[in-house]
């Protein structure tokens, strides 16, 4: 389990995460969302010991993570952004480097290289130069690095980034398998990839978390309202206040068209994702007004990631 | 610590940079001693590492110690480094380790010399052994002045350069000081201008401008104050300073064979202090 209590990191006067507090429980998936710069890097960077806060604690399974730095440190595996691989090593060298800093040895070393090797797809690459693998399999190393001394806690930075639609399902598809035994956190500014993979969002914007919650919950209380956009020629008096007076209706909007037969825009929101349509049409079927077009428009998980980060503004 | 120490073993002679070295190094003993001990028919081969000593650190120690977290930092592996469970120290002391295995290599080749030459006339083994070892230590500390100067910066070659002038001037300052006028008057200005660079690297490692400005203010106070109370102390205190820090001068000790404890001791303490800065300037990284 990992707590993160009242986090906060300054940069001089600029505060890249303030105040930020969560709690992870085992055996799920977290996603870390948030546009570029809304420090979720930052974050993982502290969660890690890469980092120092300014302020607040880091608890992996209630060690912390400056305090009581080494045993904190076993229990996590990390991929930062840009995967910390030597070149000059072959794939097998480096993962006993590895595993021999986080107190593996003899057998049981040479094991976890095979068993993290096997995991992450990389047994024909054993034996190769890093510095000549293909980007894919870079991130694959960096993964099979973190995982290697089978931590509880998989810390993945954008682990999608810059590979080929190929690469990024196969890799997804490896994030989804490790989170069956550790708990994984992955960061993303993507919102499909994070609402694909995780049991569990953390948007987090300016540095400071919008919201935390399941992918169906975030979009039950975000996205329930849902928005219909109507198009309709005439009765430009007593239109808006027929639309109004519809039960479950919260605003309309108008938008006059200077040409008066092209029709109005008409923007209604509602209450609880009730639809109206019917409604709509039942009162206008007997005034001299027509409905040109009329069209209900969801608000998906994107909407919803794209309003909160833009509220904390 | 064990972890880091192997991995740069390793990566060391997995390139060709560690059997190119070891053979330079090698080429270099051999030139010596063949133009000391075999043109010169000479026994004595304390003597003969002590020459060496400039020539061989100063290409030797730079190549060895340049990349140490210089190239981590470029690669982004030093994030590696913090997440794992090692304290900085260990890694600092695995890659110092590593380092002075790779110079023990050609060391211990050069200890077979001595050996080579009993078997054709007096060597003087007490001598030449103290020597090896004084220079072997010498190393050590220079080893540990290489890695500090690469923990300062992203790039191999700033590391290697700096490394490379610090050496220089270690070996040459004691007889550069000799020029310099031993007055009070320009002791005290070689000193306030020390001062103020020492207040440059403290302002380098904490960022912070106050704290570099006021360390230069206080030590140059202070000299001015010992200028106006007590002369004197000023004069010739540099020439005698320069001798006392310059590791090479203290390595000549060991030319006339007496094993120098202090020297040791010295090259220890010089060692400890750089070890204990690289620590702290790789932590450095993880606070700023």
């Amino acid at each position: 389990m990992v707590e993160v209590k009242n986090l906060t990191k300054k940069y001089g006067s600029f505060t890249a995460v303030e105040d930020l507090s969560f709690t992870v429980e085992n055996g799920c998936i977290y996603g870390l969302l948030g546009p570029n710069g809304a420090g979720k890097s930052t974050t993982m960077n502290i969660m890690t010991g890469c980092l120092a806060s300014t302020g607040g604690q880091v608890l992996i399974d209630g060690k912390d993570i400056f305090e009581d730095e080494t045993e904190a440190k076993k229990k996590i595996g990390y991929l930062p952004e840009i995967p910390p691989l030597y070149p000059d090593m072959t794939v097998t060298e480096y993962l006993r480097f590895v595993g021999r800093a986080k107190g593996l040895k003899g057998e049981e070393l040479k094991n976890a290289v095979e068993t993290s090797c096997e995991k992450t797809g990389l047994n024909e690459k054993k034996h190769s130069l890093i510095k000549n693998l293909s980007k894919g399999f870079k991130q694959r190393v960096g993964i099979a690095q973190a995982i290697i001394a089978k931590p509880d806690v998989v810390i993945l930075d954008e682990p999608t980034v810059g590979l080929d639609p190929i690469q990024i399902t196969e890799i997804r598809d490896l994030i989804r398998e490790l989170g069956k035994e550790h708990t994984v956190i992955i960061s993303s500014h993507i919102l499909s990839e994070i609402s694909t993979m995780c049991d569990h969002i953390l948007i987090i914007s300016r540095g400071k978390l919008v919201a935390s919650d399941t992918p169906d919950a975030l979009y039950e209380k975000f996205a329930s309202k849902s928005k219909l956009d109507i198009v309709i020629k005439g009765g430009r008096d007593t239109v808006p206040k027929i639309l109004s007076s519809i039960e479950h209706v919260k605003s309309v909007t108008v938008t006059k068209n200077p040409d008066e037969n092209a029709g109005d825009k008409y923007v209604l929101l509602t209450e609880n994702g009730e639809d109206v349509r019917e409604k709509v049409f039942s009162l206008l079927k007997d005034t001299d007004c027509s409905i040109l077009e009329m069209k209900l428009v969801t608000p998906t998980l994107e909407d919803v990631f794209i309003t909160l980060t833009s509220e904390a503004k | 610590m064990n972890a880091v120490f192997i991995k740069e073993i390793k990566s060391y002679y997995t390139s060709i940079t560690g059997y190119i070295t070891t053979a330079i190094m090698m080429l270099v003993s051999g030139i010596y001693i063949y133009a000391v001990n075999v043109e010169g028919g000479s026994g004595d081969f304390s003597s003969t590492f002590v020459n060496m000593a400039f020539i061989y650190f100063i290409v030797l120690i730079p190549i060895i110690t340049m990349k140490m977290f210089a190239e981590e930092k470029k690669q982004k592996t030093d994030q590696l480094l913090y997440s794992l469970p090692i304290k900085t120290s260990g890694v600092v002391i695995g890659k110092f380790l590593s380092c002075c295995a790779v110079t023990a290599v050609p060391v211990v080749l050069m200890g077979l010399y001595p050996l080579i030459f009993s078997a054709y006339g007096n060597v003087n083994f007490l001598s030449a052994y103290s020597a090896l070892f004084g220079f072997f230590m010498l190393g050590a500390s220079l080893i540990s002045i290489g890695m500090f100067f690469s923990s300062l910066t992203e790039s191999q070659v700033v590391s290697a350069i700096i490394t490379l002038v610090f050496i220089l001037l270690g070996e040459l300052l004691p007889s550069l000081s000799e020029y310099i006028s031993s007055n009070a008057i320009a002791g005290a200005a070689v000193f306030m201008a020390m001062g103020l660079f020492v207040g440059f690297i403290v302002y380098f490692l904490t960022k912070n401008t106050v704290i570099g400005l006021s360390t230069a203010v206080v030590i140059d106070l202070a000299i001015a104050v010992i200028y106006i109370v007590k002369k004197e102390w000023l004069e010739g205190l540099l020439p005698s300073i320069a001798e006392k820090l310059s590791l090479f001068s203290r390595f000549n000790d060991f030319s006339s064979g007496v094993f120098d404890l202090t020297s040791i001791f010295f090259f220890i303490s010089v060692t400890c202090v750089f070890l204990f800065l690289t620590v702290q300037s790789v932590e450095k990284k993880r606070w700023s």
